[in-house]
């Protein structure tokens, strides 16, 4: 296991996760769903492992749509998709025996390309119809396709930008309708994200058309299951590393993404130490590399980047919860943050005209990688790393 | 074969391209863990999965260019990697990108170059003007990849540029995407700072790369580098210098930050040594640091340079508030400007409160150069130059400046301009009094034999030099003294016996105060030199009239040699000037106690017996000892003389002492008025001392008192015989020359005519000396005798 930092990791550089993946494709059995979580958390990771090792009976295609900007080319892409991965996989499917050739022939028929064009007062978009033709497709020949659609909500900003926010209304209208239509056939979508999906529909004022998916978060590692990494990385990247470090920087990150431990072991081995470093050298290491050094232009711009995120309110309403969560002694429950919210807006009935803002900032900042809901027990709410813990203490000091 | 030694070798301080590859790899050894991080990486990049980016992130100097060249070399030379993949390495400071089809275009060029391709595929799609130029450029760069069998290592210097000139996010996501996806293409970048484009949550970018610091090499890296470097290139000295000049390497260590180019900069320094053109030294220093830095700071906004100019300036950490104060510009655009000039990696905040944050010039060498070029004052100029020479020399530091000093002092004007303000600059940065004095005692050592020392003033602030090496008077008024006599003296500040020397030459030139302070440093190295304790006293007491300190002086020089006659017998004469004459009495027979042949004792006791007793037989008979005793010394005699010259009956004996003793002072002016009493009508006595005389003033021209007194002793031997006698006696002298015109009015005396031939002005000296021969002379003034020794 190789130490990758920035890559989608697989094959032996992807340490399994056989929970997770289990419960995704517990839930793509059961319907469509949106796969969440911060950045560099492992979700493509996630992905490309189910590609490697499809549920059985799926045949799965894994489209990066941040590289497009248009509805069309999302849909050209995914017919695209669809043949390369008909045509290549061996017909181990009994679909694909029994009905691969014809879908193939149909998939071919289908015309992507046109214009925009006005019908009657109303909009039609020219990619319409096609979409409608390949959902009846899917649907029709009951074709047991697991599109993985990566980078989906960075997608719906470029079409924003490139081309129209009717555009990206119209198509997430027919995505809903599409997912509904389809919830009693085989094919299954999965979408995710290195951008909070639910934060950049809200933003375009698009929520409703993404509230029927089944969310599921990415977790960070249990402890046993980081403890095991960390080991792992060490012995396969020649890092000089005992248990008790690791289990020492378990304890000085706080959160068990693999991200971060991978970090923390290149920075071991950017040190070029031939011994275990003590569990001062660690400290050290941590405060000097990872809270204080130049990862601290990461946590700057963290820190920084609030204001843009977030409308003035949402933002005071942010900088508090995270002022009070970075000196809390363990998790904050969701009661301590609605008595934060209600200190920040005394008045109940203006508090209750701004009822979605605390889900909001909440959910913004889980996603963004501020925060983290533990999954088990009160469900209490902390700081997503000790690293932006730390330097949010250092900051607001 | 090995390569051969490239002695001749540039360093190639900004352009490591310019390197042979073995030459680059030999001296690229500090950061080579991460050479091996880095070709690992590469190495397990495999083709069926995502790659592994990388980016490297330094401040200027810090060998990201050579990192880069250096991958690109050690790939090109392992036989299975180079078989899977061709390093492409994109010109440092491409300008080319604009959006994502330039970069393609460019990665096309760079391809077709590595890869030795003519056939300049970006040309033809430029020429086509294809609207889809992006997705055909890249396309056709892929092509010529896969073509080639290998995959492309994209190697980018300032990455950070190259995505910031993007400025499309669209586009990015389009790259990041293929970067994701595609396993043919590898990314290693460089950047010199952490950019927006990795660290914004929202970019595209972000945390895409295994970012590795390059950060500053630590001394024993340091140390590595440069064995490295001098092995690269057969330069045996560094090894010695390091092994002997710790003191050197961590100064340079602390310096240059580490910084590998800097490094570079002073190896340079340290092999080839100073010139001793400071102009010269100083303007390489700066020149080698210049190139890049000038156009970064030319680069920026008036309002930045403004501010940075204030923080550079400034040089220690300067809070928003004092950088408002010097620009006049409000504290909220100076915040602003200051997170610009941040990002740009030009500033940074320095370590200290958070919520009084305080700034300075990122990279502390670009400050340094900065204060050298635009400090206030021009002499600031070497402040920082000699904070270079204490770094590089700090076991001969002083030796080295004050080298500088007088060899640029011996280049004329500017140059002992130069040599002042260097000598001001080491003297005001120097860390420790002790210090300031080593640069003193170098630089007059230095210059001590040559002919530089006569212009020492003009390159040397004498005021300041006193202010820091109080003696430094003494030894700057050996300036005047003649170059030979210095030659002998030699310099030897901490030898008492040479400040001894120097003060006894002061007392030649009558330098009282000189000689004082000279004999007391004297003793200041020697506490127990009875010779300076007393010769320190004598010229207080009858140099500078301070007589209580010099009778103590005294006193302590016979404490620490009681056996020694001369201070007792100074004392001696010192008491008796102050009129304590028993006291003085004893003290002089304690003289003559402790040494009996001492001439001089006798004779002054002789002296303080005729003046101050009515004991004249006693005088006379220590009189007599004393000028048995110091036969050539003219005082006793002329005191024996007035002492016999009051009994008429002895007038005789009184003459012939005088008569003996003036020609053995001539210049004494008491000797002249006792002679002219007691021998003034006999001119036998006249005939006998003239001669003398008039050689001695032939001698002594400067003397007009005795050329004078010689004359009128011509004129009145003149007058007592005959001007014929007197013109016979003038002619037996060897030299006349000084009594020509005295010639001139003997021969017009016996022959008017004479006159005539005379210019009118000889003339008319000549009419005034024939004039005072004819008149009877005046009677002389009562002779008076002086005091003490003078």
């Amino acid at each position: 296991m190789k130490l990758r930092i920035g890559p989608p990791v697989t094959g032996d550089d992807f340490y399994p996760r056989p929970h997770l993946i289990q419960t995704l494709t517990r839930a793509l059995n059961g319907g469509h769903v949106a796969f969440l979580g911060p950045r560099r958390t492992g979700k493509t990771s996630c992905l490309k492992s189910i590609v490697a090792d499809p549920p059985a009976g799926y045949v799965p295609l894994l489209l990066n749509l941040e590289k497009h900007h248009s509805i069309t080319d999302w849909l050209k892409e995914m017919a695209a998709a669809t043949r390369t991965a008909l045509e290549k996989a061996a017909p181990k499917l009994q679909w694909l025996k029994d009905a691969g050739a014809d879908f193939l022939t149909r998939l071919e028929k289908i015309d992507f390309h046109g214009v925009k064009i006005e019908l009657s007062g109303s909009k039609q978009f020219t990619w319409r119809p096609a979409a409608d033709e390949f959902l009846n497709l899917l649907k029709e020949s009951n074709a047991p396709l697991l599109f993985l659609l990566d980078e989906f909500p960075a997608f719906l900003n470029l079409v924003v930008k490139k081309t129209s926010r009717d555009e990206v209304e119209e198509a997430l209208n027919w995505f809903r309708s599409a997912r509904h239509e389809l919830s009693e056939s085989s094919a299954r979508f999965l979408v995710t994200g290195s951008i909070g999906l639910k934060s950049v529909v809200r933003r375009l004022g698009f929520s409703p058309t993404i509230n029927d998916f089944d969310v599921r978060e990415i977790p960070p590692l249990k402890d046993a299951e980081a403890l095991d990494l960390l080991q792992r990385l060490a012995a396969d990247n020649d890092v000089p590393l005992d248990e008790p470090g690791c289990r020492h920087i378990l304890h000085l990150l706080g959160a068990n993404w693999p991200i971060l431990l991978q970090l923390f072991v290149s920075e071991i081995q950017d040190e070029a130490v031939t011994k275990p470093p003590t569990l001062s050298a660690l400290d050290h290491l941590y405060r000097e590399r990872l809270v204080c050094g130049s990862r601290n232009k990461y946590c700057d711009n963290m820190f920084d980047r609030l204001k843009d995120i977030f409308s003035e309110s949402e933002c005071r309403l942010a900088r508090e919860i995270l002022r009070a969560l970075c000196r809390a002694q363990g998790p904050s429950s969701r009661g301590d943050l609605e008595d934060l919210h209600a200190r920040l807006i005394p008045q109940d009935a203006h508090r209750a005209l701004l009822a979605d803002e605390l889900d909001y900032v909440l959910d913004a900042l889980k996603h963004d990688g501020y925060l983290l809901q533990a999954v088990g027990g009160e469900q209490g709410t902390g700081f997503a790393s000790h690293i932006l813990r730390d330097y949010w203490r250092r900051k607001t000091s | 074969m090995p390569p051969p030694q490239q002695t001749f070798q540039p360093l190639a301080l900004y352009n490591p391209a310019l390197l042979p590859p073995h030459l680059l790899l030999a001296e690229f050894t500090a950061r080579r863990p991460l050479l091996n991080s880095l070709v690992d990486i590469i190495r397990h990049n495999a083709p069926a999965k995502p790659l592994q980016h990388a980016l490297l992130v330094g401040s200027r100097g810090m060998g990201k260019t050579t990192t880069l060249w250096a991958v690109a070399y050690t790939v090109k030379a392992d036989p299975k990697l180079s078989k899977q993949w061709l390093p492409v390495v994109f010109d440092e400071e491409s300008r080319r990108v604009g959006d994502l089809a330039d970069f393609w275009l460019e990665a096309l060029r760079q391809w077709e170059h590595a890869a030795n391709d003519p056939s300049d595929r970006a040309q033809q799609l430029l020429d086509k003007a294809d609207a889809n130029i992006e997705d055909a450029a890249r396309n056709d760069f892929l092509e010529k990849v896969d073509r080639s069998g290998r995959r492309a290592l994209l190697l980018i210097d300032n990455l950070n540029d190259l995505l910031s000139s993007i400025h499309d996010p669209e586009p990015l996501h389009r790259l990041r995407a293929f970067l994701m996806d595609d396993p043919r293409v590898m990314v290693l970048g460089t950047a010199t700072r952490y950019f927006d484009q990795i660290t914004d949550l929202d970019q595209p970018f972000y945390d895409f790369f295994r970012v590795f610091d390059l950060r500053p090499l630590t001394l024993e890296e340091m140390k590595t580098s440069l064995l490295a470097l001098a092995e690269a290139r057969g330069d045996k000295s560094i090894p010695k210098t390091l092994e002997e000049r710790a003191g050197t390497i961590q100064g340079l260590y602390i310096l240059t930050g580490g910084n590998p180019r800097l490094i570079k900069t002073f190896y340079r320094l340290l092999t080839e040594g100073l010139r001793g053109d400071i102009r010269t030294d100083l303007e390489r220093l700066l020149d080698e640091f210049t190139p890049y830095f000038k156009a970064v700071v030319d680069a920026l906004p008036v309002q930045q340079q403004r501010i940075f100019d204030a923080v550079a300036l400034a040089w220690d950490p300067v809070e928003v508030a004092a950088v408002s104060r010097v620009t006049r510009l409000p504290g909220n655009q100076i915040s602003a400007q200051l997170r610009a000039l941040g990002k740009a990696g030009l500033i940074s905040e320095a370590a200290g409160h958070p919520k009084r944050k305080s700034y300075l010039l990122a990279d502390r060498f670009s400050n340094i150069h900065y204060l050298m070029r635009h400090g206030r004052a021009a002499r600031n100029r070497f402040d920082w130059f000699v904070a270079l020479v204490r770094l590089m020399f700090p076991d001969t530091q002083a030796a080295t400046l004050a080298r500088l000093a007088r060899q640029s002092a011996e280049c004329g004007a500017e140059g002992r301009r130069d040599a002042k303000d260097l000598l001001h600059s080491a003297l005001a940065r120097a860390e420790s009094a002790e210090s300031r004095r080593q640069l003193l005692h170098a630089t007059f050592r230095e210059s001590w034999d040559t002919e530089t020392l006569a212009s020492l003033s003009n390159w040397l602030d004498l005021k300041e030099a006193k202010e820091h090496m109080p003696e430094a008077e003494i030894v700057a008024f050996f300036s005047q003294m003649p170059r030979e006599l210095r030659k002998k003296l030699g310099y030897k500040p901490d030898d008492a016996q040479w400040w001894y020397s120097l003060a006894l030459e002061l007392e030649k030139k009558e330098a009282w105060s000189l000689a004082e302070a000279a004999y007391r440093k004297a003793i200041e190295l020697d506490p127990k030199s009875a010779l300076a304790f007393g010769f320190l006293a004598y010229v207080l007491a009858f140099q500078l009239s301070r007589t209580t300190e010099a009778e103590e002086l005294f006193r302590t020089a016979i404490e620490i040699a009681p056996r020694d006659s001369y201070p007792r017998a100074m004392l001696g004469l010192l008491l008796e000037d102050l009129g304590r004459y028993t006291e003085a009495e004893a003290t002089l027979r304690g003289a003559i106690e402790v040494e009996a042949d001492s001439g001089f004792t006798w004779y002054r006791l002789g002296a303080l017996l005729a003046d101050h007793t009515e004991r004249a037989p006693e005088a006379e008979q220590a009189l007599r000892r004393g000028i048995q005793l110091a036969p050539a010394d003219a005082f006793p005699r002329l005191v024996l003389a007035e002492l016999l010259g009051k009994d008429p009956a002895r007038i005789p004996e009184a003459r012939s002492q005088v008569v003996k003793a003036l020609p053995m002072d001539p210049e004494s002016e008491w000797g002249q008025i006792l002679f002219s009493e007691l021998c003034g009508n006999v001119s036998a006595d006249w005939q006998t001392v003239l001669p003398s005389l008039a050689v001695w003033c032939a001698a002594n021209p400067k003397n007009t008192e005795t050329f004078d007194f010689t004359v009128a002793g011509f004129l009145q031997y003149a007058r007592l015989t005959k001007p014929a006698d007197a013109m016979a006696l003038l002619q037996t002298l060897p030299d006349t020359s000084p009594f020509e015109t005295l010639m001139d009015a003997f021969r017009a005396h016996a022959n008017r005519e004479h006159l005539n031939r005379l210019a009118p002005e000889r003339q008319a000296v000549v009419i005034e000396l024939l004039n005072r021969l004819s008149t009877a002379t005046s009677k002389p003034s009562t002779p008076k005798r002086p005091t003490g020794l003078s």
